[in-house]
């Protein structure tokens, strides 16, 4: 528990001596003791500007808080100093070739899907191009050339109607050719 | 003579599926990823697959440059170790044999190791390493780790002080 909260109910005349002499020091600095999430923050650059400058400024007054935030960095500077645990020559040879061969499988596995992409674009394309052909170009039916080629025998009843639509569309004269072929 | 090329270029090099640029980076930072990992995991063999999964999504991963290339290795490491712990521990639950327990590791190392980051973390949970290490090896600040490790502020805040009242009792003794 940090010495800076000091909750405990008393019991022994140690600890009473302890509360009085903890309670004389905060009256002395004539601010509470800094809470760990403060001396945390302070450590890890994590406080405001203003609030940087409260804690240090506490810090720099107060021996106890000081105390504690010294074993904080401690703590960062013999993590940060402890040799990491070795790599065997085997492990790295492994991991470069294992590494090698996914890499390399993900390669082929890309080019896979590119290929059957470009296919699929291949065969669409074909096809759009053929179905817009076949539009560009529609075959005439032979009741269209019916209707328009006058010269065209009627061989069924639909052309003999498809000439008789047009012939009245147009509004044929009576003397014209076709008129008077067909009397 | 040309520089030798820097993290960042072999890092843009690995987009072109260049395995030269791989085996540079393993290279350069195989050994720290490796020993970050073991101190994470505890285990040789999950160590070995966490560098070599984070090698593989080094690949797919876009390295935004707001810290070191290293740093950025680790962090997606960390994910990769957490992500090998949760598949180990569905599949002890289903073999319920476990093939490297984390006591025979540390006995191994023991008479070896007993000072180096693993031994000192020993006694972490995996989660309380995982947040010490990045901030201390790595300098992330706390949103950067409450980010990369998908986990509120406050929770980064107390697993930290946490990890180092356990460590400061620790070493009391």
């Amino acid at each position: 528990m940090s010495p800076c909260v000091f909750q405990v109910a008393t019991r022994t005349d140690e600890q009473r001596a302890y509360a009085r002499g903890f309670e004389e020091k905060r009256r002395e600095t004539d601010m509470a003791c800094l809470t760990d999430h403060d001396l945390h923050r302070l450590h890890d650059d994590e406080l405001s500007p203003a609030d940087r400058m409260r804690v240090a400024a506490h810090v720099a007054s107060c021996d106890v808080c000081a105390e504690r935030l010294h074993e904080i960095a401690s703590i960062g500077d013999l993590l940060r100093n402890a040799p990491l645990p070795g790599m065997a020559r085997d492990a790295m040879v492994r991991i470069q070739r294992n590494v090698a061969a996914m890499q390399e499988r993900s390669v082929r596995r890309l080019a896979g899907w590119m290929t059957a992409a470009a296919s699929i674009v291949l065969v669409v394309s074909l096809y759009a191009a053929t179905s817009s052909q076949a539009h560009a170009t529609p075959s005439v039916t032979e009741w269209e050339a019916a209707a328009i080629g006058v010269d065209v025998e009627s061989t069924s009843t639909d052309q003999a109607t498809a000439q008789w639509i047009v012939a009245d569309l147009v509004q044929i004269p009576a003397d014209s050719p076709k008129q008077r072929g067909q009397q | 003579m040309t520089d030798p090329p820097t993290d960042d270029q072999l890092l843009r090099s690995l987009a072109g599926a260049d395995g030269r640029a791989m085996r540079s980076l393993i290279d350069r930072h195989g050994p720290y990823l490796y020993g970050v990992a073991r101190t994470l995991t505890r285990s040789e063999t999950e160590a070995e697959d966490a560098v070599q999964e984070t090698l593989m999504a080094l690949l797919k991963a876009t390295y935004d440059g707001r810290s070191s290339v290293r740093t950025f290795m680790v962090s997606i490491l960390v994910r990769q170790a957490a992500l090998l712990r949760r598949k180990r521990r569905g599949w002890l639950r289903i073999v319920s044999d476990p093939p490297e327990s984390a006591g025979d590791a540390n006995e191994q190392h023991a008479v070896d190791a007993r000072l180096d980051l693993a031994s000192l973390l020993d006694r972490l949970s995996p989660e309380h390493r995982e947040v010490i290490v990045m901030r201390e090896l790595e300098g992330m600040s706390y949103d950067r780790l409450s980010q990369e490790l998908g986990i509120a502020r406050g929770t980064v805040e107390s697993r930290l002080h946490r990890a180092r009242e356990q460590l400061r009792e620790a070493w009391k003794r």
